[in-house]
Parts: C-alpha cells; structure tokens; sequence
C-alpha cells in the first residue's frame, strides 16, 4: 500500500472515530463509544504506519511541516487513549480527536512533493528532537482539555447547576496533572536533544532565540503549575488556569516567535 | 382475538381507590389463579397479565370485546378484592388493539409515571410477565406484547434522556457530589446533625456506593443510634473541627438557629486540607452554612432551595424529552401489531378454506345421495369439480392475505374477511 492510500485510511478512520465521539457525548450513547475507541486505536496504528511508510518512500532522513503536524496528530491520539485507559472515558475524547482529525485533514492539504532538506538538517538526532516536542505539544493540548472541562464544571457547580456532559473536578485535575508531567518530561528531553544537536552544528547549546526563549517560558509555567499542584497545594481553578496560561504561551511559542524571527532556524515553515 | 387492556392510574383515580385494588407479589398469585380460562371467573379470557403498581393496576387480556373485557375485569375484581364494583367503576380505562398496546408501552416508556421516565417501572413491568408465565396466564400474545414493551422501555432510556437528570433532592446532591469527585468510594462524608433528614440522607449514600460514613451530632448519643444502623462513625462535637480537615462531602442538618460553617472557621479548616474540593450540602432551614463561604476557592455550597431548583431543571429537560420517546413507542408499535396481524392472518385463512371446505362436503353429500347410482368415476369427477371450484374462488383471497399478513391493516383483513364469511359464529378459533 502506498502511502496516500495509507493515508487517506487513517484520515477516515480518524474522522469517524471523532464523529463518533461527538455524538456519544451527546446523544449518550455506551455502544458508540467502545466503538470510538476501537476506530482511534486503528487510526492511530494506520496513522504510525503511514508515518514509517513516507520515510521509506522519500529517504530518511526527512522532515516537513507534513511530518510535524502528523506527528503531533498521532501523539494526540495515543496520548488521549493513554487517558481514556488510565481516567475512563470523559469529555476530553469529543473534545481531542475532532482537533485531531482536522490536523489530519490539513496536513492532508499541505504540497506532498518531496523537498530535501538542507544536508545540514538531515540528522535522526534532529528529528527526534522535533517529534518529541511535538509529543510534547500533544500531552499539553491535553492537559488544556482537562482544564478547559475542569473550569466548565467548577463554573456549572458554582453556578448551582447540575452539568449532566461535564467530567467530574478531581478526574479532571488528575487528568491535567498526569498529562502536563508527561509534557513537562518530553520538553525537557526534546530541549536537550536539540542542544546536543546544536553543540555538534554550532558548537555551542544555546543561541537565545525567540522560540528558545518562549519554551523555556513555557516549560517554567508548567513547572510552576507542578509545584502549585504538589508543594504550594493551589485550588483546582488556579491550577486549570495555569494550564490555561501554559497553552497560552504554547501558541505564542508558535506564531509569535516565527513572527519575530523569521528567518531564524526554528522558523517551523522551515 | 383483541387485546383488551382495563385499568385505571395514578391520573385518574386516587390513592384510596388504587390502595385497595393493588396486588402485592402475595396475593397476585392466587389472583392470577381466576384467570384459567376453564375454571376462572373470566370465561371469555383466553390470557391475562396484571400490571399492579402503587401507581396503577392495569389487566392485559385477549378478550372478544371490550366491553366483555370490562365486565369481566370487574367481576374479576370483586371477586378478589371484595370491593363493590361501583367504587371503582368510574375510573376505569378501557384500551383495545394498538391503544392498549400503545398505553403498555408509553408506561414501560416512562412517559406516565408520576416522575417522568423513572426506572422503577421497567422493573415491574418484567415482574408482572414474570409472574404470568409462572402461573401460566400468560399466553404467546401477551408474553411477546410484554417483552416488546420492556425492550420500548430499554430503548427509550437509552436512545433519549427522558430518564436522565436527577429528579428528587438527595439524588440531586449524589449526583453533585460525582461531578466533583468521580466515584464516591473514595470520598469521606460526615453527616452533621442526626435527624431525619440526615438519616434518609445516610440511607441515599449508603445506596450509591459511599463507604466511610461519620455522623457527628451535639447529643452523641443519636449519632450513635444512627451510627450503628449505617456502619458509620459517631463523632462528638469537640471533634467538629477536626472533622472538617478531612471530610470531603459534608451534609448538614442540624436545628441550629444560625449558620455553623461560616467563612472563618471553613477557611482554617481549607488551610490544612490538601487541594481537594470540599463539598458542602446544606439541607437545614434555616441554614446551617453561611452562603458567604461560597467566595472560599474549592467550596461549593447547596442550600435546599440549589437542590430543589436542579430537581425542576432536570424534569423540564425529561419533558422535553417526550416527543423522541413517543416516536420510539410508535415505531415499536407498529413492529409489534405487525407481528399480530401476521398471527391473525394465518389462522384466518385455515379458517376460511375450513368452512368452504365443510360447506363442499355438504353440498357434496346432498348432491350425490339425491343423484343416485352414479359410478365411483362419476363421483369423482364431481368431487374433483368442486374442489376446484372452491380452489379457484379462494386463489385470490389467499393470496391477498398473505401479502398483507406483514403489514399493519393485516388486521383489519383478517377481521374483514372473519365478518363477511361468518368465521366466527361456525367455527371456533383458536
């Protein structure tokens, strides 16, 4: 099978598993959603393959903003199953994989034609730096779910109403906790990787550019949130809005910094 | 032949009225024993399932007419209950065909229950087919009619929210405290107060799965009481701050003339806590938790009037809820009067070449002995004739039968073409 067949299998199979998420949401529907679940597991697993499948069909090493999107994509994906074995099944589901999906479709839209990439770029350590940033990004976006669903329901609570769609706090909390730690842990991997990557090229880790800057941010609001959580023992909502603010600085990471650097090397349209 | 249903419900009878025709699982037995077509006190029904309820108690019979079906029912009901007829007579109901069969299933349905879509009655629903097929009461119509109407009741809780939402206060602030915590197996409740209320609080918690209980009451002596019937902890009340550091649900009921939980003394209490929500329910009047503590991050707070107004909300919601459940009744209506006509299609059709095939015999006979000496090829030959005859005329018909066995005016054919040939007054159907 070729790789756009692969594709375009994984991609429907995507889209259905989120269509089928969505309506057993709202349409309380048990049966709809084991289904969900199987059909993401097989997304996911087309998904990886069809991944496998371009770096034999264009060389590896290669990399564009194909990749990192697809990447992302599938981290989504297997992350929130990670969650949905550990947590069960709650909102964050209806909530990840339509994003997911649409990522999918995008990427779908992006040129396929193949570009080599600078001889310099061409390096698997430079790759994995990359991907795992973008697993990263993935276990963030979730810990944003659960905190958006957390201060859903501590509004619908506060504001005496019974939200019969809305996760229960504690779950939420634990949810948004266990997916920023595993982000917190591939950041600091990734940032690593690319220092090592950097001090072979450059000779030196660290160049101070906008995007440097903004996850080292980044990564401090997480590991602000991590002590908030476990020493300074904040309240739920402030946690959630740490997580908020975390996710804030994600985006900027991604638009501001290209705006304002960009020529730079981490400019992500390469 | 049709079903009959008589009965009579919560909306048009009262209790008085209900409490005295109800049937417990104990005397619904020997009640069901009238009902043998043989030596019963109802000649004409064939079968009969008693639905009997708080709410309502309705008779599911094949009878011959409606109004036979009624006086039977009544007799019925005298017999068993030793009521004088005319003290219940007024309130009855009587459906026949697709409205009896639509009336089961809007009730296995929930849609006239007293709350709409409770549970309850599909349970009972099953317990009174059950019953009638112990006592054999309950033929091949009425079992499938019953069991097409618990899988209505299924469908309609699982395809709508007509039995979603929670629709009286304590499963209210059950429901509260799992959107705060998940699962309640993990969480500390300390009920304050050992009155009533806190006791039927205790009794709704127990059900849903809460396991640490603690009871703390101003006489230690109640919450022991209460204590050892719930499995909890009695607490003093030299114990009441202590007890705030750790519990998660707190559920008030004391008498106390003003609040007991203000923002100072649950604010020291949050100091020591970890970040887990405290969850205060405040069914006392006046109140026992001063509403100002709602500003205090991690508390939320119900007072009985939050409860109630969720309680509206959430019947509001099953009511609109209606029009998806009556669609589902009607679609599983059809599916089931569909089924009954193929049932009645089938021996109408027997019956029909029976009695042509009995008025061919005797014309037959009359014909030859008065024809006198004709050779046995003869007869034959006349035999042959008017059994062709019968099969010619009756080609048509048959067919036309069958086709509309399958659908739903299968009936209304069936019952046509009994009328015109006088099926029912020569020979007995089954």
């Amino acid at each position: 099978m070729t790789s756009v067949t692969l594709f375009r299998t994984g991609t429907l199979l995507y889209g259905l598993s989120a269509y089928l998420y969505v309506v057993s949401w709202f349409a309380h529907h048990p049966q709809s959603r084991k289904w969900a679940t199987g059909l993401l597991l097989c997304a996911v697993t087309v998904h990886a393959l069809t991944i496998t499948r371009r770096m034999f069909e264009y060389g590896y090493p290669f990399f564009s903003l194909h990749e990192v999107v697809a990447v992302y994509a599938l981290a989504l994906g297997v992350l929130y199953l990670l969650t949905e074995w550990r947590f069960g099944y709650t909102l964050i589901g209806p909530m990840i994989t339509p994003l997911g999906s649409l990522l999918i479709l995008f990427t779908g839209l992006l040129p396929r034609a193949h570009v080599p990439l600078l001889s310099l770029l061409q390096s698997t350590l430079l790759i994995t730096h990359m991907s795992i940033f973008f697993a990263a990004y993935a276990a963030f976006t979730l810990a944003f779910a659960a905190a958006l669903a957390y201060l859903l329901q501590d509004r619908a609570l506060r504001r005496k109403k019974l939200a019969w769609r809305l996760p229960p706090l504690t779950v939420m909390g634990d949810l948004g906790s266990w997916a920023a730690i595993v982000g917190i842990v591939l950041m600091t991997v990734a940032i690593v990787l690319g220092s090592v990557w950097a001090m072979q090229v450059w000779g030196t880790p660290w160049v101070w550019e906008p995007k440097q800057v903004m996850s080292l941010i980044t990564l401090g609001i997480y590991g602000l949130y991590f002590y908030a959580r476990h020493v300074a023992r904040w309240s739920g909502r402030r946690l959630a809005w740490l997580i908020v603010w975390g996710f804030v600085s994600i985006l900027l990471t991604f638009i501001g910094a290209d705006l304002l650097a960009p020529t730079g090397l981490h400019s992500i349209l390469f | 032949m049709p079903i009959v249903l008589v009965g009579l419900n919560h909306k048009v009878a009262p209790v008085e009225v209900r409490e005295r025709l109800a049937f417990s699982p104990a005397t619904l037995k020997p009640a069901l024993a009238r009902f043998h077509p043989d030596d019963g006190d109802c000649p004409h029904a064939s079968e009969g399932v008693i639905l009997s309820t708080c709410n309502r108690l309705e008779i599911y019979t094949l009878s011959p007419s409606p109004q036979e079906a009624e006086a039977a029912a009544c007799a019925f009901l005298e017999a068993c209950h030793g009521q004088c007829r005319e003290t219940f007579r007024p309130f009855l109901y009587t459906y026949a065909n697709e409205e009896a069969v639509a009336h089961l299933f809007s009730v296995a349905a929930g849609l006239d229950s007293l709350v709409l879509g409770e549970f309850q009655i599909l349970g009972q629903v099953t317990d009174a087919l059950e019953a009638c097929l112990e006592c054999k009461t309950a033929g091949k119509v009425l079992t499938t009619l019953f069991r097409s109407a618990v899988e209505t009741g299924k469908r309609a809780r699982t395809e709508t929210t007509i039995s979603q939402g929670a629709t009286s206060v304590s499963h209210v602030a059950v429901e509260l405290a799992r959107r705060i915590f998940g699962d309640l197996d993990a969480c500390q409740v300390l009920l304050v107060g050992a009155g009533e209320m806190a006791e039927l609080a205790a009794r709704t918690l127990s059900v849903y799965g809460v396991k640490s209980l603690s009871i703390l009451n101003r006489m230690r002596e109640r919450a022991e009481r209460l204590a050892t019937e719930f499995n909890a902890r009695p607490l003093g009340w030299d114990q009441f701050d202590s007890a705030l550091r750790w519990a998660d649900i707190v559920i008030a009921s004391t008498s106390a003339p003003q609040a007991i939980f203000r923002p100072d003394n649950v604010r020291q209490a949050l100091s020591t806590r970890r970040n887990r929500p405290l969850f205060f329910i405040d069914i006392a009047v006046p109140r026992n938790v001063d509403p100002e503590v709602d500003r205090l991050k991690g508390v939320y707070r119900y007072d009985i009037d939050d409860l109630k107004a969720v309680v509206e909300t959430s019947l509001a919601e099953r009511q609109r809820e209606i029009p998806k459940v009556e669609a589902i009744v009607a679609e599983q209506q059809g599916k089931f009067m569909a089924w009954l006509c193929s049932l009645e299609v089938m021996p109408t059709i027997v019956d029909m070449r029976r009695e042509m095939d009995r008025i061919r015999q005797g014309e037959l006979e009359h014909t030859l002995s008065r024809l006198g000496n004709l050779s046995a090829r003869d007869r034959e030959i006349i035999q042959g004739m008017t059994q062709r005859i019968i099969n010619k005329i009756l080609h048509q018909p048959t067919i036309r039968l069958k086709e509309h066995a399958n659908v739903s005016d299968g009936y209304y054919y069936a019952a046509t073409v009994r009328d015109l040939f006088g099926l029912d007054g020569s020979v007995k159907s089954e």
